[in-house]
């Protein structure tokens, strides 16, 4: 049985609810079967913006087999989202009894996740500063860059920005300056990636790969944890040092 | 004329202010009332599988059904689009995942079902596959051919691809799927624009047009539209290779001059590679195509239509044009009326979604019908595209579907053919509201899938135009006795509460609650025949299913 952090990192949506009908479902096109209940949430724990608003509301269960919950029951809900109409249909990932410090372990697995997830892209990262940003400006690819380059509307369009060197956290830089790049495209692939502004300040996390394997031209911001506000900087440290 | 408008953002989902842009929409030919669409939609409990929207009542109502792969937290696909199988019923796929951008090529017979897709084709270096398929109803076996245009990188500068398989519905992976290069001219920009698109005949004749960039500049292209066909669904050993000097296929235009501007360009959106073709489902020479450039230095983003009746041998002038005109999509009924949807930016803040259906091969221009006229400054773009690099617009029998993005603001006035929320939203205080029907959802950017029929024009006349060049004797379009027309209607939600979701309210309303949901007005029309489906499900509590051993 998955421990409640770990399924507290895996699901998006965690609730409490009162299961009140096995074999049914709360959405018509969704057919019900004996390992679907309805569920009326009765507290939220986790929740994605969208479905903030579910407290109080009945929504479908696809339960785990075997089936083990009865009608009348409580329980905290670890699920996903599966299909969405009319009403909602989850997909338990796991259940676990109603108890006082749920909520508390939950943000707590949910805190350790993001850290373990900013540990990862510490780890692959290739050089990590502190710093301060100078204003930024487009990054002119070399023309043999150009000629091989394929255009597509998914292209990070490459800016660049100079940072003013504080501390080198990882890897080895000579002179107290960097160079850096970051995607400026606002496409979907790239539009959640940081944008450096003109005295931005913090924690640097600079990779030669971007998130596909594809090499950068050069050090580059990729994913939206590469950049940490100064005030994480010991965050950051204690983290490295685990 | 019969117009159903609907937002396509169910019920459940409420509370989302996503940016869902650029739509596709796929309709089964074998059952109408089952249809699937795309679009920048996430899962909002994230996982790694993306939704798409299902219906199964002909696009009354909708349901988000998570089955494509490759989702990542807040990017749940790269480009998408879908189609089903002739007589089938199997829905295939083309993406670029999330987590890699790599090109999938996905199927599955059970498009409502929980089961994701099946994986037939993953390869790197891809962009904007294009999805078309049909069933080959005179081929023994009744194999589903499925071609997909994309932007196969591997191959540069040759990269206008086409993916395709002759028996693509239950072989396993690759099921048949392999690349086929187009371009052979080796393009002096370095490779083609990223939208190459198929269309296909009954015949297993296929046209496929793309934009071979003779120069590009970083910031712009000079380019020629080209089409080539094959009039024996790929095959042979040089497929493709029907028409144009050497098989090469034909410029349809020449030296057009399209802006790259991966940027805000037109009305928060981006331009550069806007391109639709369609061949006549009753006449396999019968071809039309539109595709956006700026025709004059400095001058408007204009999109163009043009008509070929010799099989895409030769193409006439301009049809229609539309400055500040994006997403063009065509469709042809089967009675040959020729549909035209697009989006237009107008008086410098407004987009809006127009169609225009012509029996007449536009020569008279028909009156457009505006679907949706809405700012185009809010709410402020989260990424680009805004509404989409592309829309979609198709026909089964003489009932024309379709899908455009737009601001999801209810306010009767944005959709003066009238439209229909599954979404809680307040017309009259123009509000958007969260599952508890009282809390206010900020505005954002919607799905909108509309079906038009029961036309009003008199039958299609024989099409004769002057010969264009040399060019064998045009013979009239001769239009065989009217196909019987398939009206498809959705039936009537039936309204079952037992027992009724009671509203929570989680925080003090801001304005007093008001008798729920949808407009009125222009009331909402049931489309005949009324009738419903088969059986409906019922939501009342059935009786306990007895206690089975744990499997």
């Amino acid at each position: 049985m998955p421990s409640v952090s770990d399924l507290s990192n895996d699901a998006g949506f965690v609730f409490q609810a009162n299961v009140e009908q096995l074999g049914a479902s709360t959405a018509r096109g969704f057919t019900p079967s004996e390992e679907t209940a309805v569920v009326l949430i009765t507290r939220i724990v986790k929740s994605p913006a969208a479905l903030a608003g579910y407290q109080g509301q009945r929504i479908t269960v696809e339960l785990q087999p075997p089936v083990s919950l009865q009608a009348g029951q409580s329980a905290v809900f670890f699920t996903h989202g599966i299909h969405y109409g009319e009403s909602v249909v989850v997909r338990e990932l796991g259940n676990a009894p109603p108890e006082a410090t749920m909520d508390a372990q939950v943000s707590s697995a949910t805190q350790a996740y993001r850290d373990t997830a900013l540990t990862q892209r510490m780890a692959q990262a290739d050089l990590i500063l502190t710093g301060v940003a100078s204003a930024s400006a487009q990054y002119i690819e070399t023309t043999a860059a150009l000629a091989g380059r394929r255009v597509s509307e998914h292209d990070p369009q490459w800016w660049q920005s100079v940072i003013t060197i504080g501390s080198v956290e990882k890897g080895s830089h000579v002179g107290g300056t960097k160079s850096i790049l970051f995607p400026h495209s606002t496409d979907i692939a790239w539009y959640s990636s940081p944008k450096v502004k003109e005295g931005d300040r913090g924690v640097w996390l600079l990779h030669l790969r971007d998130l596909r394997g594809r090499a950068t031209p050069s050090h580059a911001l990729i994913h939206p944890l590469d950049f940490q506000p100064f005030d994480q900087v010991e965050h950051v440290r204690s983290l490295m040092k685990k | 004329m019969k117009i159903s408008i609907v937002n396509m953002i169910p019920k459940s989902l409420s509370g989302e202010s996503n940016q869902d842009s650029e739509p596709n929409l796929a309709v089964n030919p074998n059952n109408p009332l089952q249809i699937a669409a795309t679009a920048f939609t996430p899962n909002p409990t994230g996982g790694t599988l993306a939704p798409i929207f299902i219906s199964s009542d002909g696009g009354a109502t909708w349901a988000l059904n998570a089955i494509v792969p490759g989702a990542t937290a807040g990017f749940p696909t790269g480009d998408i689009t879908t189609k089903f199988g002739g007589t089938s019923n199997v829905l295939y796929g083309g993406i670029l995942r999330a987590d890699t951008l790599h090109l999938n090529v996905l199927r599955t017979n059970n498009y409502a079902g929980s089961a994701a897709m099946t994986v037939l084709v993953d390869r790197a270096s891809e962009d904007q596959p294009w999805v078309q398929a049909t069933t080959a109803t005179a081929v023994a076996g009744t194999p589903d051919r499925v071609y997909i245009g994309h932007n196969d990188f591997n191959t540069s500068p040759n990269t206008a691809t086409v993916e395709q398989s002759l028996n693509a519905a239950a072989a396993p992976a690759p099921a048949g799927f392999g690349p086929i290069t187009l371009e052979t001219t080796s393009p002096g920009g370095g490779q083609d624009g990223p939208s190459i698109r198929p269309t296909i005949h009954s015949s297993g004749r296929i046209y496929i047009a793309w934009i071979d960039w003779t120069t590009f500049t970083g910031t712009s292209t000079t380019a020629n539209i080209v089409v080539r066909r094959d009039d024996n669904w790929g095959t042979g050993g040089t497929p493709y290779s029907a028409i144009g000097t050497g098989g090469k296929g034909v410029n349809v235009a020449s030296g057009v001059t399209i802006p790259w501007q991966n940027a805000h360009f037109l009305g928060q959106e981006r331009v550069g590679s806007h391109l639709s073709i369609v061949v006549d489902p009753n006449n396999s020479s019968r071809v039309f195509i539109a595709w956006a450039d700026t025709p004059v230095v400095s001058g408007p983003y204009t999109i163009h239509v043009r008509q070929s009746i010799d099989g895409g041998v030769t193409w006439g002038a301009d049809l229609r044009t539309v400055a500040n005109g994006i997403n063009p999509a065509l469709a042809i009924d089967s009675v040959g009326n020729i549909g035209f949807l697009y989006q237009t930016l107008t008086g410098g803040n407004t987009w809006e979604t127009h169609i225009e259906i012509s029996n007449n091969s536009f020569a008279t221009p028909p009156t457009p019908i505006v679907l949706a006229k809405v700012p185009s400054n809010t709410p402020v773009a989260t990424f680009l595209p805004y509404l989409g690099d592309y829309i979609y617009l198709t026909a089964i029998g003489e009932t024309f579907y379709g899908v455009f993005s737009a601001n999801n603001t209810p306010n009767s006035a944005n959709f003066p053919n009238g439209v229909t929320y599954l979404r809680n939203a307040n017309f009259t205080t123009q509000q958007l509201l969260n599952v508890d029907n009282a809390t206010p959802v900020n505005v954002s950017i919607d799905p909108f899938f509309f079906s038009i029929q029961e036309l009003t024009f008199p039958p299609i006349r024989p099409i004769i135009t002057p010969p264009i060049g040399i060019q064998p004797p045009i013979k009239p379009v001769i239009v065989s006795p009217p196909i019987k027309p398939v009206i498809i209607g959705p039936p009537i939600k039936p309204v079952i509460v037992s027992p009724p979701i009671r509203p929570v309210i989680v925080s003090p309303p801001v304005h007093p609650i008001e008798p729920p949901i949808h407009p009125i007005e222009p009331p909402i029309r049931a489309i005949a025949p009324i009738k419903t489906i088969g059986p409906v499900q019922p939501v009342e509590p059935v009786e306990p299913i007895e206690p089975q051993k744990p499997k």
